[in-house]
This record gives C-alpha cells, structure tokens and sequence, in this order.
C-alpha cells in the first residue's frame, strides 16, 4: 500500500482538528456547490495521508487481501461523502471513517466467501487484478499481419452490405466503407479523409467531426456485424 | 517537472471492480497494442467515474465508447458521460511520461481532456489535471488543476439547470430567448392567441404569465432539425410558492413539427411523468402541470437517436 504519511499533511492531534475543520466547512456548502466538492477533495486526500487509516489486520491472510482492501476503501470513500451531515465531532473523524471501511470490507469478505472464492486462491488470482507487467505478458503476442488481413478483407467484401448501405446524409459517396477503409487501411487522418470525400464542390465539405461521430455511431449500431466477422 | 500534489486529486483505489470492468472490454479486441490500449482507458475511464461519484456527479459507465467492441477495434477511445452535462476524454498517463498525449480522433464535442496517472501495480490511479483545450498533445505540468475541473465541471452543471425562480423576478437566463426571437408572429398569434395577451416582458404581476424559449436542436449534424421549446410559467399566488407550468415543443421557421417528436417530462427521481408525441401536421405539443417551490423537474426532447434533456428547479 502506498499510504505512508508525508510531512506535508497534519498528524496526529492536529489531524482530527483539521479533518473536523475541512468536515464542518463541507456541510456549510450544499451539496452539488464547487467549495464543497473541492473541500471533499482535500479532506480524502488528507485520510489518505493520515496514516491512520485502519490496515483491516484482521483480514490479512485473506489471498486477496490487497484488492479486497482497495475495493473497501473505494466503498468507503463514496460512503463517506454521502454522509458527511451524519459525522458527530465527539467522535474522532478517522474512527467514524474506520467505522465505515470495517463494515465494507466485511460486506465484501461476506458476499465472496457465498461465492467461495476466497477458498480458492489459485482460481481467484486469475481473475484479480493485472499490474502493468502482467498486461505486457497478458496480451497474446498474436499475428497482427492476420488480423490486419481479415480487417482488409471484412471492409472490401462486407459481406452482407451493411458498410456500403450507411453513408451520411446528404453525401452518398460518404460510405461507412469508403471510411473505414481510407481510415484504417490505407491509415489516413481525418483531415486526409476530409479532403478525399470532398468531391463535389457545391456542397460543404464534410468537417472531421461529423466523419467522426457518423463512423462511431454506425460502429455502435453494427456491433454484432462486426463482431460476427472479426 | 509534474504536477505538484496540492494540483492533483488523491489516489483512487482501483480493484475488483475496476478491473472487471477492464477485461470486459479487452477480451475479444484482436490486435495486441490495442488491447493494452484499452485496458488502460478502461481503468482511466473507471478511476474518473468513482472519483467524480465521491464528488456528487452522476457519470455513466455504461454508455462509454470503451465499452464497444467494435469501436475499440479501430479507436482509442475513453471518454465517460457525465449525466446532463457531457463527455470528458479520460487519457491513461503511464509511469515515467510527462506528456499528456491527445489522440487525434478525439470528439470535438467532449468538454476536456483529463490525465489519469496509473501506477505500476495497476491499483491506483491520480487525476493529475485537466484540459479544456482538446487540440494537441501537452506537458502534464501545463494542465489545470482538478480543483479547476471540480470548478469547470460544477459550473457547467449549474448552467444546465434553470431556476425558474429567476425568470419570475426577471433575470436573463443564458441559452434561453423571447419567444419572438424564435417563433414567427403567427405562430405566435396561432398557439397562444386563445389565452390572455400580454408581453412576455411585463414580468412580475401576479397572475402573469412567464414565457420563455430556448432553440434545441436534434438529429446529426447534417440533418438537423431545430425546435423551439418553450416554457410558460404562472405563479399561483405572491410568494410563487406554487406555479403552473405549460411546457411546449414548436417548429422553427414552418408550420409543422416533423412527427414523432416526443416531449416528456420526468420527476427528480428521473421517473417519467407526462409525455406526448407528435403525430404528422402538429402545429405544436405541449404538456401542462403544477409545481411547487423546491421542487425539481426535466424536460426531454427527443426526435430518433437523439435527445435535449433540460433540469428545472421551481
């Protein structure tokens, strides 16, 4: 965990009093209003450099552990700003805090153990989360020159007319096909692609945003098209 | 040099969840750079999610293009909706880089670009700062802070609901016109000509009715079809502590509204409450109700794949 204190934030006795401060100032903004939101997030930002938040020892030997404990502080986290009218000051604010990430993470462990996941540990770590190393060696090391073939073949032949049916309006040379082509096989920029549709000068040319939103929209529409052929 | 810790949000947790989330979206994506690609915008775009949910936003996952397998095939895209106000490019800043770097197929219509730092561990992620200016790739030092985006986001959310309040003591609402800017004197005389004449500017007489109209417009950008809707609103007593309120949808420059056009009004629990559609020749829709002071509402406006959502506060 990357929680260790720094100098810069206030410890220790002057911690409570300047979470409180941050606390009884938040609640005098309504909710929604930009102090409140900015006061939010600096006083996360101080629990998390408090060193007080709780370790959730009692769950260390759990083979998750380190996941579970991030996902209960997330929990917590937006707990926690929805309920900052609830907090009492005769309470330390890292107790009322810790009071909160305890009950998360036990819902947690609770709703896994249903699921028998946490007896499982070999299972599990494939479906935990990935560093940036893991994603390195994750990513099948396929043969892109294939897929880069199939995608060339999918756009020229479109099997079932779906690409050459959509086009814009008002521009029925402007064919999803014609686009997706000149954008990922012949890897034109839209400014190029722009220009190359722009055969007809009594209309406007088609400006990048449009092609853009236009190819999204279709590939939203056509996913299962694609998704058949790729 | 980075952004210093006093710019920056804290460390979001990343985990289960997030990705989850993540592999949902790469599983499937057939060219490799692409797949890391998309694993990352995923965590960034998730990080964005939770910590705008801390701060009392409502974003949505769901509608990301990051979570389209077609789309993620052939665009790096991260952008995440964030409910009434719009789109925001969330972009993965790896450990060691100190440029943000901004794709070049990004939307135009997205409201800025925010950097998202991920450590190695894939566990957390920082919000460094944003950028209302989508056009080139730029130092993460020169970003603006996330307190400036707490700020640009909070205003623009406060810019999307109108206070009816302010109409009935005449304030200028920005977006919002006379009803003579945008409909034709017959129009005009045609829809409202039954019902007791007075100015629009003769505000605040109890009893007088308060119109105002606001240009939406529908479809893509080269079929557009612009409306105009308007709100006409009549206190009930004084203090405006109750108010009719006639919503209405009229075509911009002809007679007719395209049909199927459909106005609904929705409760703040986003519930709908009334709604019409337009059939073929309508000159106009319209929907009426009563309103208490407090309480809120939206009106939607929606003709085929697209939609004008507007909040109401009484």
């Amino acid at each position: 965990m990357a929680y260790e204190s720094t100098t810069s934030f206030p410890q220790g006795k002057e911690l409570n009093q300047y979470l409180q401060s941050l606390l009884s100032q938040a609640i005098a903004h309504p909710r929604k209003s930009t102090k409140r939101r900015i006061l939010l997030n600096k006083f996360l930002k101080a629990i998390i450099h408090s060193g007080e938040l709780s370790n959730q020892g009692r769950w260390r030997g759990l083979p998750n552990f380190d996941d579970f404990y991030q996902e209960a502080l997330d929990q917590t986290f937006l707990e926690i700003c929805e309920k900052i009218e609830s907090y009492r000051p005769e309470k330390p604010v890292m107790a009322w805090v810790n009071f909160y990430f305890k009950n998360r993470f036990h819902d947690l462990v609770k709703k896994h153990r249903k699921k028998g996941i946490t007896n499982i540990p070999k299972q599990q770590q494939k479906t935990t989360i990935m560093s940036l190393d893991d994603l390195e060696k994750d990513v099948p090391d396929d043969d892109t020159e294939s897929d880069a073939q199939n995608l060339r073949t999918f756009i020229q032949e479109d099997p079932e007319g779906k690409l050459k049916n959509e086009y814009i309006q008002g521009y029925p040379h402007a064919t999803l096909q014609k686009i997706l082509w000149l954008r990922f096989i012949e890897d034109k920029k839209w400014k190029d692609i722009s220009q190359d549709l722009d055969t007809n000068k009594n209309f406007k040319k088609i400006p990048v945003s449009t092609l853009n939103s236009f190819t999204k929209q279709k590939m939203r529409k056509l996913q299962p098209y694609f998704q058949q052929y790729l | 040099m980075n952004p210093t810790i006093e710019q920056t949000s804290f460390a979001i947790p990343l985990a289960l969840s997030a990705h989850n989330f993540a592999r949902k979206n790469y599983q499937g994506i057939t060219k490799t750079a692409q797949g890391k690609q998309i694993y990352l915008n995923s965590l960034a775009v998730y990080a964005v999610n939770r910590y705008l949910s801390y701060m009392g936003f409502k974003s949505n996952l769901e509608t990301s293009d990051v979570t389209n397998l077609a789309i993620n095939n052939f665009f790096h895209t991260a952008d995440l909706e964030i409910k009434n106000i719009g789109k925001l490019e969330c972009i993965p800043v790896l450990p060691g880089k100190d440029i943000l770097e901004i794709p070049e197929e990004i939307d135009d219509q997205r409201l800025g670009v925010v950097a998202v730092s991920l450590n190695r561990e894939l566990n957390e992620a920082t919000i460094l700062g944003f950028s209302p200016n989508l056009s080139t790739s730029k130092p993460l030092k020169q970003l603006q802070s996330v307190e400036a985006l707490l700020r640009y986001l909070t205003d623009l959310e406060e810019t999307q609901t109108v206070h009816i309040d302010d109409w009935l003591t005449g304030k200028i609402v920005a977006g919002w016109q006379q009803l003579e800017q945008l409909l034709s004197p017959q129009q005009q005389e045609l829809s409202f000509s039954f019902r007791t004449r007075n100015s629009a500017f003769q505000f605040r007489k109890e009893g007088v009715s308060v119109r105002q109209a606001r240009k939406v417009d529908l479809g893509m950008q080269l079929s557009q079809e612009s409306v105009a809707l308007v709100m006409e609103i009549t206190p009930q007593d004084d203090n405006n502590q109750e108010v009719d309120i006639l919503v209405r949808v009229h075509p911009i420059g002809k007679d007719n509204l395209p049909s199927q056009v459909e106005l609904t009004v929705t409760d703040d629990s986003g519930e709908a409450i009334l709604n019409v559609i337009s059939r073929e020749n309508d000159n106009w829709i319209q929907l009426a109700f009563g309103a208490e002071s407090g309480e809120s509402f939206s009106v939607t406006v929606a003709l085929g794949e697209s939609q004008v959502k507007q909040d109401f506060v009484v």
